[in-house]
């Protein structure tokens, strides 16, 4: 229990919940993580799919397997949307000034050049 | 795992479930992450299940509801409370009466309530979540009608 004394119904930790599928808990934590499974169907039904699990002592890999093909997934569409990444507005806005001044020096440098003549 | 029962589909499942939550929550405003993340797993288990052709019985899904937490214990101090939840526990059905009375008046175990009863360990679990919420909605009609 000393263990786990921060740890409410609500917060099961994935060590604790393996640990009372495998009976290693106090009586005090199992009760703990018992009401988390009747207050939580997420918590129940993970404690019985560990309980389906033939390798429990392989969770550890399995989730440390998963982080990373995970992290690699989304660090490639990451990259992906980055490539495809539409311009960026204030270039946008740069550009349409640029040509705006442009454009009404074009007009200014001709209506002055016919006056002079 | 307890819907897909292999491993290998598991972990897919996992990743699956995974990257449409990123992709999902942009779309939608989420005020329950636990449960919508709990109801979006439990979605695709059930259609990797029905794409296989795979028959699920009623007793096997329970509601997928995720229900308010009722503090039991917090009644008990009420003497009115008292009353109506004894009423409503002799509603619930047979083994749900058996394992709430005894996992929450008694403070039996799951292991403990299997031994006693016979029941496997998980109908335990199932009967004990099914009753807490069968509990919740008798009460609150109860209640309703009192007031």
């Amino acid at each position: 229990m000393d263990e786990h004394k921060h740890i409410s119904p609500n917060t099961i930790s994935n060590e604790m919940l393996l640990q009372y599928t495998e009976g290693k808990l106090s009586d005090a934590d199992t009760r703990m993580v018992e009401e988390a499974m009747a207050n939580s169907v997420f918590v129940g039904d993970a404690a019985e799919g560990l309980y389906e699990l033939e390798n429990r002592d392989a969770i550890n890999d399995i989730v440390g397997d998963l982080n990373k093909k995970l992290k690699t997934i989304t660090q490639q569409q990451k990259k992906r949307l980055q490539k495809h990444k539409p311009l960026d507005i204030n270039w946008i806005v740069i550009a349409i000034l640029v040509l705006a001044i442009v454009a009404v020096g074009g007009y200014l440098a001709i209506h002055f050049l016919v006056k002079t003549k | 795992m307890k819907y897909l029962k292999n491993e290998t589909q598991a972990k897919d499942a996992v990743q699956q479930v995974f990257l449409k939550v990123i992709t999902e929550l942009a779309k939608y405003k989420v005020t329950y992450f636990k449960s919508w993340v709990y109801l979006v797993a439990k979605n695709h288990c059930l259609m990797q299940l029905r794409s296989k052709g795979k028959v699920i019985l009623h007793e096997e899904m329970p509601d997928i509801t995720v229900h308010e937490d009722l503090d039991i214990a917090g009644l008990l101090h009420k003497d009115q409370d008292v009353v109506l939840l004894k009423q409503s526990v002799e509603e619930l059905n047979q083994e749900q009466k058996i394992c709430v009375t005894l996992f929450y008046l008694n403070d039996k175990s799951y292991q403990e309530i299997a031994a006693a009863t016979g029941y496997e360990m998980m109908k335990v679990k199932s009967y004990i979540q099914n009753g807490k919420r069968n509990l919740k909605i008798l009460l609150d009609k109860k209640m309703k009608v009192n007031k």
